[in-house]
């Protein structure tokens, strides 16, 4: 084998049929492989839209289940966005989405009509991420965890104890939601498509803002903060938008929240409901924004159809928690992202090139062997120079981000993070 | 004026209290840099446990030492397994605890029910009796506990200052490489701080059950206080653990008091004002 010219390396692979050219059949697989991988995140996308908005048809349990796990799915992607990119988890976030509930509940209550209601609890909620953040952000890592659940606690306080204003235990109800033209929200139907648009619009935002030049200083900052910095980056700045952004988009899973439950109490922004959003965040891979919307969905299961069946369902998730931080830092998504690796790795194999030995011994019988260290997925970069599968490409990566994988990032362990990945890249 | 010295002393009551969850808290995160995130949980079970020790045994003090005893032991488990494991790693460890935090809770919730649980006091500090200030009349118990946090806080300062093991811990704060470099046992250290830390919530945890109850959610509740603590004081300091436990107590006693629709929320007031002057709290280094 050593040395052969394409055909001579080619008789290495598997037969592949009687009639077919062993190397023909690698060519069609190259082909479908290359082909499919800028395909795959669209038609996934497309897929689950369609099954989401037939599922969301019907009036009955499942829809709500669904609905439920829409709206905690915005505010795990908006802390996901904090935590993951500019790596400030925060465990102040069901805060945030109470106090958008809250200030939509409260506003009505008042008499002030729907509409202006939404204005008022997205505005208090803007508002209030302009002023803490000026505090939050002076502070990273784990004094910023502890700040932020400070503020938290402070927040479920308010709801608590403010009887006045938020009828404490009981919370409030809201029954009018807004309307305007053939957009009535009173409709069941009508709400459960606003919240799925919503909840694409805020995912597609948040994942363009994580690959614009401003999410890769924030996983530049992440890394290595003092770098960027002295290449002139407002690093403070970058911190407090990226907060602005995450309690915003939480404000607005907030205002969600209240249409869809129509009831607003502060059990939903206690201490573990804090905790179930990094949870969420953490199960579904931190720094991969869809991740955290599987890690929703899995939460919402837990709470709602496993505490069927299982009394202690609680511990059940705590222990979850405690074997996806130690077993797969990278989460639920570190799992997609390794099939999607898996992949690339092929493709480096098939497309070796003839005539060259090394990318011959790289053929042998699929599964066998990874491929050299050279020709590690990413390392090696495929000849159409599209990047790792999360689409950020090293191309772009040249900056900060390329940096992103060297230290600092959120788990210090941090497989399967986009950081880790880029940052391997010679 | 009576009123206002007997919402001092709950305040400093409180702050004795807070005081024992708050040292363990910002020792193990001087000498470990861990963020123990369930170290209010571990003050909550220690209370459950000498709830049913002190059932059996009729006795405070057996449920006081019983639930010191079991928390080291859980403590010294929990370093030697989970923490050990994480490697180094402080979100992981922070993460972990938090899911730690839901496995205590439920447990907790499994054995001990959801209605509120209280402590009483034997005997004659169970009593109620008159101070020389104003004839003011205040409970025994609540002057114990003061006490008995008085002299933890003196015990644990000699400890640290005094003696040889308390000068390893403060080296650890100091610089954790140069400790081992030196030829110490790193490892037993951690376990100790570890297991301290553990203890004095335990310990902390009856002493708290007998004056504020022990309910589910009363661990996020300590949990806050010595957050704040630590925010105050600065993050690992023994000193800041002290001066912001008073603050904290009587701040939060103050504000229930008199303002009680925002009690929760008045203690944000010291901490934002820290956070502005002095990001690293009052004794800590920056960096940390």
């Amino acid at each position: 084998m050593t040395g052969g010219g394409g055909e001579a390396s080619a008789a290495g692979l598997p037969a592949g049929g009687p009639g077919v050219p062993a190397s023909r059949r690698a060519a069609l697989t190259l082909l479908v492989l290359q082909r499919s991988r800028p395909l795959t995140g669209p038609v996934a996308g497309l897929a689950v839209a369609v099954l989401l908005i037939l599922l969301l048809q019907g009036n009955g349990f499942t829809s709500t289940l669904i609905l439920d796990m829409l709206v905690y799915a915005i505010a795990a992607m908006s802390l996901d966005f904090l935590g993951g990119y500019a790596g400030l988890i925060s465990l102040g976030q069901a805060g945030f989405l109470g106090v958008g509930a809250y200030g939509v509940a409260i506003a009505e209550a008042h008499f002030y009509s729907p509409w202006a209601a939404v204005g008022i609890g997205l505005g208090v909620v803007l508002a209030l991420g302009l002023v803490l953040g000026i505090v939050a952000v002076r502070v990273k890592g784990i004094s910023f965890v502890i700040i932020t659940l400070a503020m938290g606690q402070v927040l479920w306080g308010l709801a608590y104890q403010w009887v006045g204003l938020s009828e404490g235990d009981n919370g409030i109800s809201v029954s009018v939601l807004p309307s305007i033209g053939p957009l009535d929200l009173n409709n069941g139907l009508t709400l459960r498509m606003t919240v799925l648009a919503v909840f694409a619009v805020v995912a597609l935002l948040l994942v363009t803002f994580t690959r614009s030049p401003f999410g890769l200083s924030l996983r530049g900052l992440r890394s290595n903060e003092a770098r960027l910095a002295a290449l002139g980056y407002r690093t403070g700045l970058h911190r407090y938008v990226a907060w602005v952004i995450a309690v915003f988009f939480t404000g607005v899973a907030g205002v969600l929240y209240v249409f869809v439950n129509q009831l607003i109490s502060p059990t939903t922004m206690d201490f573990s409901a804090n905790g179930l959003f990094v949870m969420m965040v953490v199960l579904g891979g931190l720094g991969s924004i869809w991740g955290p919307a599987l890690g929703a969905v899995v939460i919402v299961l837990f709470q709602q159809e496993l505490s069927i069946y299982v009394s202690r369902w609680q511990t059940l998730m705590g222990l979850t928690l405690i074997a996806v931080v130690l077993l797969s830092p990278g989460g639920f998504w570190g799992l997609v992202r390794a099939i999607g690796r898996r992949r690339d790795a092929v493709i480096t194999r098939l497309q070796g090139g003839p005539g060259d030995g090394r990318a011959a011994a790289g053929r042998r019988p699929a599964g066998s062997a990874p491929p050299p260290a050279g020709e590690s997925a990413d390392g090696a970069g495929p000849a159409d120079g599209a990047g790792p599968a999360d689409g950020a490409g090293p191309a772009d990566g040249a900056g900060p981000a390329g940096e992103a994988g060297l230290d600092g990032s959120p788990l210090a362990s941090g497989a399967g993070q986009p950081g880790t990945e880029e940052g391997r890249a010679p | 004026m009576p009123e206002f010295v007997a919402q001092t002393l709950n305040g400093l009551t409180l702050a004795g209290i807070i005081f024992l969850v708050s040292s363990g808290f910002t020792l193990v995160f001087g000498v470990m840099r861990v963020t123990n995130l369930s170290h209010g949980a571990v003050y909550l079970l220690g209370g459950y446990i000498g709830y049913s020790v002190i059932g059996a045994t009729h006795n405070f003090f057996y449920g006081l030492a019983a639930a010191a005893v079991a928390m080291a032991v859980f403590g010294l488990l929990l370093e030697r397994t989970l923490i050990t494991w994480l490697g180094r790693s402080e979100m992981s460890e922070l993460l972990a605890t938090l899911g730690l935090i839901y496995v205590i809770d439920d447990v907790a919730l499994a054995i001990w029910g959801g209605s509120p649980l209280t402590i009483n006091l034997p005997g004659i500090l169970g009593e109620s009796s008159t101070l020389p200030i104003d004839g003011i009349v205040y409970p025994n118990g609540r002057i114990f506990i003061l006490g008995v946090a008085i002299i933890v806080a003196l015990a644990l300062y000699y400890l640290l200052r005094r003696t040889r093991v308390g000068a390893i811990i403060r080296a650890g704060v100091d610089d954790r490489e140069m400790v081992s470099a030196l030829g110490i046992n790193v490892r037993r250290v951690f376990s100790l701080v570890f297991a301290l830390g553990a203890l004095l919530a335990g310990f902390a945890g009856v002493l708290g059950g007998t004056v504020l109850g022990l309910y589910t959610g009363g661990d996020s509740d300590i949990l806050l206080f010595a957050l704040a603590v630590v925010i105050v004081g600065g993050l690992g300091s023994y000193e800041g653990a002290i001066l912001g436990s008073i603050v904290i107590g009587l701040v939060d006693n103050y504000g229930t008091a008199y303002f009680p629709a925002v009690a929760y929320s008045i203690l944000f007031i010291p901490v934002v004002a820290i956070l502005l002057v002095r990001p690293q709290g009052l004794f800590g280094k920056a960096n940390t």
